[in-house]
């Protein structure tokens, strides 16, 4: 461990079945009455909110149902911004003038960060969205996932009209996972949460030396690691109605893995996966974010992780093999065990997942170039352009970093 | 665009309903188990006089309400907190969690590992009256079911099983 | 990985932890608006010099309209309400807490009733009569063990009417905790010993309860290893900084763990001691342990196999079938006490009958132990443990720790 550092999540998470049972009692405790519920078009369409309207049967309580929030999401590239400000304005007016005192999100991020945006207008006043230091708790905020995402809605951000907000007070009060209220993802989907989840949860264990976060990154990597070694192992599957249980109890799980990975995200920390993964997939277009991230993981490990992540290896492998690997082969068998999941992939998908960014279309040069670049060097919070040439041009051909920097 | 709705969720009679029965019951057959049992006695012996406590589901119930009297009898005391001085308060936080309680699809230890269970009053009281509902639990069900609702099934006399249920579910049922 | 069908997991407390920690107590404080702390405090840890620590470390930019110590061993009621008084007075807008858990306690009524405007803490008491969030609290822990700078509750002793009233909410967590090993530094290696059993008896317990998940399950691994990784070292050379403050953050993760967790048997029986024979909690914590395990063995043997790997590291658990490890980490906690035992000079005691008053005489005489057992029926902490536990199993148990002697198998009552 590090001789300092800090965490904070303020989020409780209450995760499986009947979890919406009790929210009645939380938003009590919260001395809230009357919550509004935002939720997004999937969401909506197939009106999940019935499931939480049985949920608050005999509670007293009064729910306003909104209608769906405007897509593509507030955080996602091609905004809508004078829709989301149309919705915030609506839902501000309704939430004041009948009276509510807290806000259900349910959906994906869609869904939450227009939560917390309103809940910055309804909290602070309207004026407040045109940017402001939100230094106290807001209203109550409930955050309920209908299915896997990688962006993270349960971090402590958001953006809203091109205006970025960071606050502890931003994250949701609580995340309630409850199986009745999740939409079937498909497999990609599934995958690509899992691969998102796996390198952000082994970036934060191996290289942030912070107890409490790596506590977090530990269940984060265990979640993920676990279902994606079997939808791996069972990719081949031909009975639909084994494959859809199967998905099923990963979904469960996965969720659980993305409300975590939401918790390490608060920005208090660099996450290159995360970082140069958004910049590199947002640019191809062609490979989701999860698995250019898992494709980063190893280089970046390798760079600025040199030997000292040997006990990522347990969270990934489990007691028993991380038990038999001597302590000077623990770093190196965590980045086999990685790569391993990387190309088992490529070779149940017939060669479909990249292993390397090679293989996901992009040249060296062009890496090299990307390094430089100045939008980079924000992003990765000034990470030395050596540093993230190594990591690049590792990335690229897949070769393993045998002479650490620094 | 859909428009805005607001709604109030209504009542699940008949699980309201059933429950009111099963705590009826359950309230009924404490009492009675003061009576009959001398292990229940004694935890109520310990106890102050009038000293009442309620079990039930959050926010409107249904609860049961179970005490001693000014003389020390212990007494059901129907079903309304309202009417009573509660020192003790046990509460499932919904009504659906008291339902999955009530039909033993979850036990009282497993609801309170699952944070579906909350204590109002002190703390060695709720442990004594913990152990008696556990007491009434193996006199009213059968024991695969008591199995399901209690941590662990208690080695009985052959009387204590046969001769004092029997009086217990006599008790009961006439409320005497 | 265990993952039950429904868990719960929250800990709000930001936790700022560092030889350096101290110093960032002004930054928390503005960043949530206050600007004059008072320093709660006990007269312990003033007479040990833990409060000129802390104000030398706040430095000059920062009032402190006043510091308080005169907060007693067991938190009163009309303490409560007249350093709430003091609060007012003296125009404070924020509490730091320097101290253990009466001091935490303490400050967290003064709280309420200056968060609420009130001069009734009555009106406060049970579970969730708290409905927003209160002012800045910032705890600062002077021992590694306890882990209540993130628990949810506050008990505060009535002593008029001779009662203890509770206090749950989860506005009762401080804002902030923080660890800095300067507070723990001069800690005697025998209370050294004590708190960190304390601390591992939290984190082992919380993974074998039956509300045990993930999350609490990950923070308590990382205690634990921090713990058994340092532990020694630092009673051998009690000036290891990077020890102490590994094992101030073992506490603190410890204390996330079991306060998500929950605590067994250990605790209830440990607590009883501590009530009925004022036996310092820590030592409780570590005489009872193993016994907590021996006990839960046939209803979480698992669990307790999966200890052995934070325990006693990746070579025990290779060297050993997997249907020994269960009763090899409990062999090892039975180990890990002789081993304090030694290097504290006998002052770590491993069982009831050796601990030893300031005039000599027996701490726990035998005869107390049927009330200890008796006491141990009315704590909340059995809950929570995986097997079940009447008069005669509490006193079984204790009559063994007092004795230093394995549970009989044959007497644990498998229902």
């Amino acid at each position: 461990m590090t001789t300092h550092f800090s965490f904070l999540c303020r989020t409780k998470t209450s995760a499986g079945t009947n979890a919406l049972e009790h929210l009645p009692f939380e938003l009590s405790g919260m001395g809230a009455k009357k919550p509004m519920v935002i939720q997004d078009a999937a969401s909506r369409k197939l009106k999940r909110h019935k499931c939480l309207i049985r949920a608050f049967k005999d509670s007293g309580m009064t729910l306003g149902i909104a209608p769906a929030v405007p897509e593509p999401a507030l955080s996602g590239s091609k905004k809508k911004p004078e829709a989301t400000a149309q919705f915030i304005r609506d839902m501000y007016a309704t939430y004041r003038e009948k009276g509510y005192d807290a806000i259900i999100a349910v959906g994906k991020a869609a869904a939450a960060d227009m939560a917390k945006a309103l809940n910055i207008a309804v909290t602070l006043g309207p004026d407040a969205l045109k940017g402001t230091d939100i230094t106290a708790p807001l209203n109550p905020l409930i955050y309920i996932p209908t299915g896997v995402d990688t962006v993270t809605a349960t971090a402590a951000s958001v953006t809203f009209n091109r205006k970025a907000f960071t606050s502890p007070y931003l994250a949701p009060d609580q995340a309630v996972i409850d199986p009745a209220m999740l939409i079937p993802d498909d497999r990609d989907s599934l995958l690509d949460a899992a691969l998102f989840c796996l390198a952000l949860g082994c970036e934060v264990h191996a290289l942030s030396g912070n107890p409490p976060a790596r506590a977090y990154a530990a269940a984060l990597v265990e979640l993920a690691a676990v279902p994606l070694a079997q939808m791996i192992g069972s990719y081949s599957e031909s009975n639909l109605k084994l494959r859809k249980k199967a998905e099923a109890g990963w979904q469960k799980q996965l969720v659980q893995a993305a409300v975590i990975s939401g918790y390490l995200t608060d920005g208090s920390r660099p996450l290159l996966t995360l970082a140069l993964g958004r910049e590199i997939s947002g640019d191809s277009g062609r490979v989701s974010l999860g698995m250019i991230m898992t494709v980063l993981l190893p280089a970046v490990l390798e760079t600025l992780g040199r030997d000292r992540f040997g006990s990522l290896l347990l969270p990934l492998s489990g007691m028993e093999r991380f038990s038999t690997v001597p302590v000077s082969q623990q770093p190196v068998t965590a980045v086999q065990t990685i790569r391993g999941l990387l190309n088992g992939l490529h070779a149940v998908t017939g060669g479909h997942t990249p292993r390397t960014l090679a293989e996901a279309g992009w040249q060296r040069d062009a890496l090299t170039a990307l390094a430089a670049d100045e939008n980079i060097q924000n992003i990765t919070r000034d990470t030395a352009q050596d540093v993230l040439k190594c990591i690049l041009t590792h990335a690229c051909d897949g070769s393993p970093v045998t002479a650490p920097l620094g | 665009m859909e428009a805005f709705a607001e709604i109030k969720p209504g009542k699940r009679y008949l699980t309201r309903i059933y429950l009111g029965i099963m705590l009826w019951f359950v309230g009924r057959a404490v009492q009675a188990a003061a009576k009959v049992d001398k292990e229940v006695a004694k935890e109520f012996e310990n106890m102050p006089d009038e000293y009442t406590f309620c079990l039930g589901a959050f926010p409107n119930g249904p609860y049961m309400i179970v005490g001693k009297d000014a003389i020390g009898r212990v007494r059901y005391k129907g079903g309304n907190p309202d009417k009573h001085d509660i020192h003790l308060e046990m509460g499932l936080k919904s009504l659906g969690n008291l339902f999955t309680m009530f039909t033993f699809r979850e036990s009282t230890p497993v609801a309170n590992a699952r944070d579906r269970l909350f204590v109002c009053g002190d703390v060695p009281n709720a442990c004594a009256c913990v152990r008696v509902l556990d007491i009434v639990q193996v006199y009213l069900l059968p024991k695969p079911i008591a199995k399901l609702a209690i941590k662990r099934y208690p080695r009985w006399s052959f009387k204590r099983h046969t001769l004092d249920r029997a009086l217990v579910l006599i008790r009961t049922l006439i409320g005497f | 990985m265990y993952i039950p069908d429904y868990f719960e997991f929250c800990c709000r407390v930001k936790i700022v932890a560092g030889h350096d920690g101290l110093e960032q107590i002004p930054s928390l404080l503005t960043a949530m608006g206050s600007s004059a702390p008072m320093i709660l405090t006990d007269k312990g840890v003033r007479a040990a010099g833990l409060v000129d620590v802390v104000e030398t470390a706040l430095g000059g930019n920062l009032t402190i309209p006043t510091i308080e110590d005169d907060v007693p061993p067991d938190s009163d009621l009309n303490v409560v309400h007249r350093l709430a008084d003091v609060y007012r007075e003296k125009g404070c807008d924020a509490i730091i807490a320097v101290g253990g858990g009466s001091v935490l306690d303490t400050a967290k009524g003064i709280n309420i009733l200056v968060s609420e405007d009130s001069d009734n803490l009555m009106e406060f008491t049970g579970a969730g009569a708290l409905k927003r969030p209160l002012r800045p609290l910032i705890a600062v822990p002077t021992t590694a063990g306890t882990g209540s700078e993130v628990t949810l509750v506050a008990v505060i002793a009535d002593h008029a009417n001779n009662r203890k009233m509770l206090f749950t909410s989860y506005f009762l967590l401080p804002d902030a905790a923080v660890v800095d090993p300067r507070m723990t530094l001069t800690l005697p290696p025998h209370i050294t010993a004590a708190t960190a059993m304390d601390a591992m008896a939290h984190s082992v317990e919380s993974t074998v309860m039956m509300s045990k998940n993930p999350l609490s399950d990950a923070h308590a691994r990382e205690a634990m290893t921090l713990i058994s990784k340092h532990l020694v070292s630092v009673i051998k050379n009690p000036s290891d900084k990077d020890g102490r403050l590994a094992l101030a953050t073992a506490a603190t993760m410890a204390g996330i763990a079991f306060s998500n967790a929950m605590v067994g048997m250990v605790h209830a029986i440990g607590h009883s001691v501590g009530s009925v024979c004022h036996v310092p909690h820590g030592t409780c914590m570590a005489i009872l342990l193993p016994y907590g395990l021996e006990y839960n063995l046939h209803k979480a043997e698992d669990r307790i196999a999966d200890l052995l790997l934070p325990l006693a590291g990746p070579e025990a658990v290779v060297s050993t079938p997997a249907d020994k490890r269960a009763q090899a980490a409990i062999d090892w906690i039975r180990e890990f006490n002789k081993e304090l035992n030694q290097i504290t000079s006998g002052r770590h005691a491993t069982r009831f009958k050796d601990l030893k008053g300031h005039d000599g005489t027996p701490m726990v005489p035998k005869d107390k132990l049927p009330e200890i057992a008796a006491t141990a029926m009315g704590d909340g902490a059995i809950f929570y443990n995986p097997e079940d536990m009447d008069y005669e199993d509490f006193l079984m148990v204790t009559e063994a720790a007092w004795e230093g002697v394995p549970l009989d198998p044959t007497r644990i009552k498998k229902g």
